[in-house]
């Protein structure tokens, strides 16, 4: 229920288009214009002149290095896989869907992935949203619901529930770190899961890839505090979609971007990019 | 929707905007370096504001810096009925670099982040073709005619990110005052501005195309 009257709000209106209420007057405000039945034209008529404050400053042209200093952050965002909250919520969303098999009940006992968050406090709070993440795969992988397409190839599918256990036997160690890794910029449907176990084991499940021709293969990168990708190990790809790598003796301790590549052969020692998948590893116990 | 010669000329304006839209799909949709097109676009109107409220040109900088990455993060929350893509941009310039000088001034309590305007900016068609069209000097002019305490109440509140209880202790006014002085300031520079378009006004407000 709203905190206010409307002619409270009709008091408060300019200084909340301004932004200039208390915190918590801002928002009992919002929360009234949300939840408010009759019109408050004061705020689109107060609100509507705000912008033109803003371009009735002088245009004051910015350092040329700015420019690049933007690509440069957005890249390494990408690179980190920051701007994952959405796909973590489409990942999640994907998983759940088609799997009438996972109860809603199931899912909604883990917690919900809290979508309305902002991208900063999501930021912020990444390693709880990861675990939430990671907690909502647990509740499918136990359920069957995991690719429940591909549940007519059963035996892919049981191989594919196995690599999805040993990834989150290694997150749940203590010292053990998971990543959720979902498309790059050039988007599509691979999604899948890496983890680091505290004593340098690595494993990776992954689903939805293209498969793979010939010689090609899908290479794993850790990217750490250096930059420098390393690689991790490589497979190939059937007409499933299904990949899973098991790595051991690789770093442990930091934070590391985890990602894919596909390749034209084994033994690269750079990626091909772009990235098919990456995440950024987080605590996962 | 109308093809009348009046709403015609509003298509300038919106043909700009569904072009910024488009870009914003095209970020949205993961094609990342599109952001450089609204930077080239709008690169000193943002860093005009964002120095404008910090007065600081490192500060300028991490703001306009924030403030694109944070476009590109939120390009598909981007809502069309908050308004035009500029005035969104704008509006996180704005806001972040308010949130820069409140952290620099250490107060206790930081606003919640919000990436779009406060409100629903939605404008009446009217407003939005005739202010649409004026540039900054018409805007500069609209604000000289309001009165000197209704511009600080506006400048202290959107430039300086002090609250209507800080300005009234600030200018040893009542609380009322100030909120008034806000309230009159922003109707009067509204007025202003619809009074500096008036072939536009006479078409669309006046009912008599």
């Amino acid at each position: 229920m709203s905190a206010l009257t409307c002619d409270q709000v009709r008091d408060l209106a300019a200084g909340f288009v301004l932004g200039a209420l208390e915190p918590a007057a801002m928002h009992d405000v919002r929360e009234h214009l949300a939840d408010c039945a009759e019109p408050h034209p004061e705020i689109d008529e107060l609100g509507g002149v705000v912008p033109y404050l803003a371009e009735s400053v002088e245009p004051v042209e910015p350092p040329v290095e700015l420019r690049g200093r933007i690509m440069d952050a957005i890249e390494a965002q990408i690179r980190a896989g920051q701007r994952t909250d959405a796909a973590a919520d489409r990942l999640i969303s994907r998983l759940g869907a088609g799997s009438e098999a996972a109860p809603a009940a199931a899912l909604s006992a883990a917690p919900a992935a809290p979508i309305d968050l902002t991208v900063e406090r999501a930021q912020r709070r990444s390693p709880p949203r990861w675990i939430v993440a990671i907690a909502a795969v647990v509740v499918l992988a136990a359920l069957g619901a995991w690719n429940l397409s591909l549940s007519q190839q059963l035996s892919s599918a049981q191989g594919q529930q196995a690599a999805v256990n040993e990834v989150l036997a290694l997150a749940q160690l203590p010292g053990g770190r998971a990543a959720i890794l979902v498309p790059g910029p050039s988007g599509g449907n691979p999604a899948g899961l890496a983890a680091i176990g505290p004593d340098g084991s690595f494993a990776m499940a992954m689903h939805g890839l293209d498969p793979t021709n010939g010689s090609q293969v899908y290479e794993a990168w850790l990217i750490g505090p250096s930059g420098t990708p390393q690689p991790v190990g490589s497979f190939a790809v059937g007409s499933d979609g299904l990949g899973r790598l098991s790595a051991s003796q690789v770093p442990t301790g930091s934070t590391v971007t985890v990602g894919l590549t596909r390749e034209p052969g084994a033994g690269a020692t750079t990626p091909t990019l772009p990235m098919v998948v990456s995440g950024v590893t987080a605590k996962g116990s | 929707m109308s093809d009348s010669p009046a709403r015609a000329s509003g298509r300038v304006n919106s043909a700009a905007d569904d072009a910024d839209r488009a870009v914003l799909e095209a970020i949205a949709g993961g094609d990342h370096r599109a952001i450089e097109l609204l930077y080239e676009k709008y690169k000193t109107m943002a860093y005009g504001l964002a120095f404008r409220i910090t007065g600081d040109a490192g500060l300028a900088d991490d703001v306009v810096q924030e403030a694109f990455v944070g476009a590109w993060r939120n390009a598909g929350r981007y809502a069309t009925e908050r308004g035009s893509v500029k005035t969104w941009l704008l509006a996180i310039v704005h806001h972040r670099a308010i949130d820069a000088i409140r952290r620099r001034r250490s107060t206790s309590e930081l606003p919640e982040h919000e990436e779009a305007p406060p409100a629903s900016l939605t404008q009446p068609d009217v407003w939005s073709e005739v202010a649409g069209r004026l540039d900054r000097e018409a805007i500069q002019v609209a604000l000289q005619t309001l009165s000197a305490v209704q511009r600080e109440a506006l400048e202290l509140g959107y430039f300086s990110g002090l609250t209507q209880q800080e300005i009234a202790l600030r200018t040893n006014a009542p609380l009322g005052t100030v909120k008034s002085r806000m309230r009159l300031g922003l109707q009067q520079m509204r007025g202003a501005m619809l009074g500096l378009g008036p072939d536009i006004d006479r078409r669309g407000g006046g009912g008599s195309t």
